[in-house]
């Protein structure tokens, strides 16, 4: 998509924006419902701001995307930070940071049943094109020589990516790190190809949320934010894949 | 397959409503045409517009003035698929960032004839495998695209382009970055595709490439064409001397029973 093996899901800003829209409707009082509405178009909100801002740039696509999407994710953070100062400290600024580390200890039934909607919408779409995904990984100029419409394929992949993760972090706050380890170890396990680096990547991660999450309610006597243990798991891997991946690469 | 490029201009300035206060003009009024089994050798020093004008080619840019017709129809009134099965890009040798098998990367010249959810199927992996093996890759199949060399890899292109069933290959500095011997061996294997009739424009840096290989050699200088025909009638020491300010020798040499002509600076 990028080009560049080493991006995650957050890049375009759509769980910076869904924690910011989240903190505000925690901060103006709002029911459990309001906030992941909240949260869900917030990210959304946010990835289509990082979008007109990379199409009405005249640098090249990709980096215009990236570009954008830096400045869009620091916007929203630096939002959030400032809701989180005004925020009441006894009760709002607890509930935003809790939020913010991610946990899934809230999620009910229902929650899964809202969501299914626009993750099914997102993951669909994105198993069905994944062999065509292939061809953004080579340059914009061959794509397109070999037929490929890369703005439309782009787009379409981004607003799936987009209203997966943008679901995703609606209910269960920001989890880190999963987007980038997870389809990283598939990718030594499985090879590029996303015909099969797609499926196995959706269903490692969630298989990996899963084990992490049990380990988050049994490990200590009061639950860890599952954010914080998928960082203290993540981290490593991924020093552990650079420094396997640079000597690779240099091959 | 007929390719015509007739007075083509181009410039990245502005498009503005008047043209003639637009920047530089990159291309000239550029004009040439090529048909079935012709090596076309674009010789010029760096700058001088040939990459622009191969990305005019193929539909990337849009001419300020002037045309390229393929088959008569022109290139930008074609859509992306139906341009992919005529003509091919094949760009100067690179590192990939993502480490897709050979195969795959050569598989990826099947698309434009899938539908949009479609994945390639058994007949298209054979297809490819056939192609691979007819330009001696078959046993890189299953290797990393990263860990082939340089030379490996623009055959793998070449067998992309194949796959793709185009007929006219555009080919910016395929051989610049190979070692020697690389670059004859990739250069062999697109002799041994003009016989087959597949046309080829290449640019090169290499006068000796378009002495050894050329149908036609097109010299090209600040943006226009200052040669335009057989490479023993274009490369004399005249037009070397304009396209690169220096001194040039042209000697012949005795290969076997066939002899070639070679270029030397003098110093």
């Amino acid at each position: 998509m990028f080009r560049n093996p080493m991006v995650s899901p957050d890049l375009l800003g759509a769980s910076t924006g869904a924690g910011f829209g989240a903190a505000l409707a925690i901060f103006i009082g709002a029911s459990y419902y309001t906030i992941t509405a909240f949260a869900f178009i917030s990210g959304l909100t946010a990835v289509m701001l990082t979008y007109l801002i990379s199409r009405v740039s005249r640098i090249k696509t990709t980096l215009s995307l990236v570009l954008s999407g830096i400045v869009v994710g620091s916007l929203f953070q630096s939002g959030t930070s400032f809701i989180k100062l005004v925020a009441d400290q006894n009760n709002q600024l607890p509930a935003i940071t809790y939020w913010l580390m991610g946990s899934l200890s809230s999620v009910k039934n229902r929650d899964f049943l809202l969501v299914l909607g626009p993750v099914l919408a997102g993951l669909v779409p994105i198993i069905l094109l994944r062999w065509r995904i292939n061809l953004l990984t080579v340059s914009e100029s061959e794509a397109r020589s070999m037929g490929i419409d890369t703005a439309k394929l782009r787009f379409a992949v981004i607003v799936c990516a987009t209203l997966i993760t943008s679901a995703s972090v609606a209910i269960s706050g920001m989890i880190g790190w999963i987007g980038l380890v997870v389809p990283h170890c598939c990718r030594l396990i499985y090879g590029q190809d996303y015909r099969r680096l797609i499926p196995s990547s959706a269903l490692a991660g969630a298989a990996f949320l899963m084990l992490t999450d049990n380990l988050a309610r049994t490990v200590a006597t009061s639950e860890i934010p599952l954010g914080i243990l998928t960082s203290l798991i993540g981290a490593p891997v991924f020093i552990a894949l650079i420094v396997r991946g640079g000597s690779e690469n240099e091959a | 397959m007929k390719l015509e490029v007739n007075n083509l201009s181009f410039s990245y300035g502005l498009r503005s409503a008047r043209p003639h206060e637009n920047g530089h003009r990159i291309l000239k009024d550029v004009s040439f045409s090529a048909g079935d089994g012709e090596i076309i050798v674009f010789l010029g020093p760096n700058g001088v517009g040939k990459s622009t004008l191969f990305k005019c080619i193929l539909g990337f840019l849009k001419p300020l003035e002037g045309e390229v017709l393929i088959n008569g129809k022109n290139a930008l009134s074609y859509k992306r698929q139906e341009l992919s099965k005529i003509l091919a890009y094949i760009p100067q040798s690179y590192s990939p960032v993502f480490n897709h098998t050979v195969l795959d990367s050569v598989l990826m010249g099947v698309t434009s004839q899938l539908g949009v959810f479609e994945m390639p199927g058994k007949e298209h992996v054979e297809k490819a495998l056939s192609i691979m093996n007819e330009l001696g890759i078959g046993k890189l199949a299953d290797r990393g695209s990263m860990k082939i060399s340089g030379g490996e890899r623009q055959l793998m292109l070449l067998a992309r382009a194949m796959v793709q069933d185009a007929s006219l290959f555009v080919m910016d500095e395929m051989a610049a970055n190979l070692d020697f011997g690389n670059s004859f061996r990739v250069m062999q294997r697109v002799l041994q595709l003009q016989e087959k009739g597949y046309t080829m424009l290449i640019s090169t840096h290499n006068p000796d490439h378009a002495f050894r290989y050329a149908s036609r050699v097109v010299a090209m200088k600040d943006g226009s064409i200052i040669a335009d025909g057989k490479p023993d009638q274009v490369l004399n020491e005249e037009v070397m001397k304009q396209l690169y300010s220096i001194d040039v020798a042209v000697n012949t040499v005795n290969v076997g029973q066939s002899s070639y002509k070679v270029c030397t600076p003098v110093f």
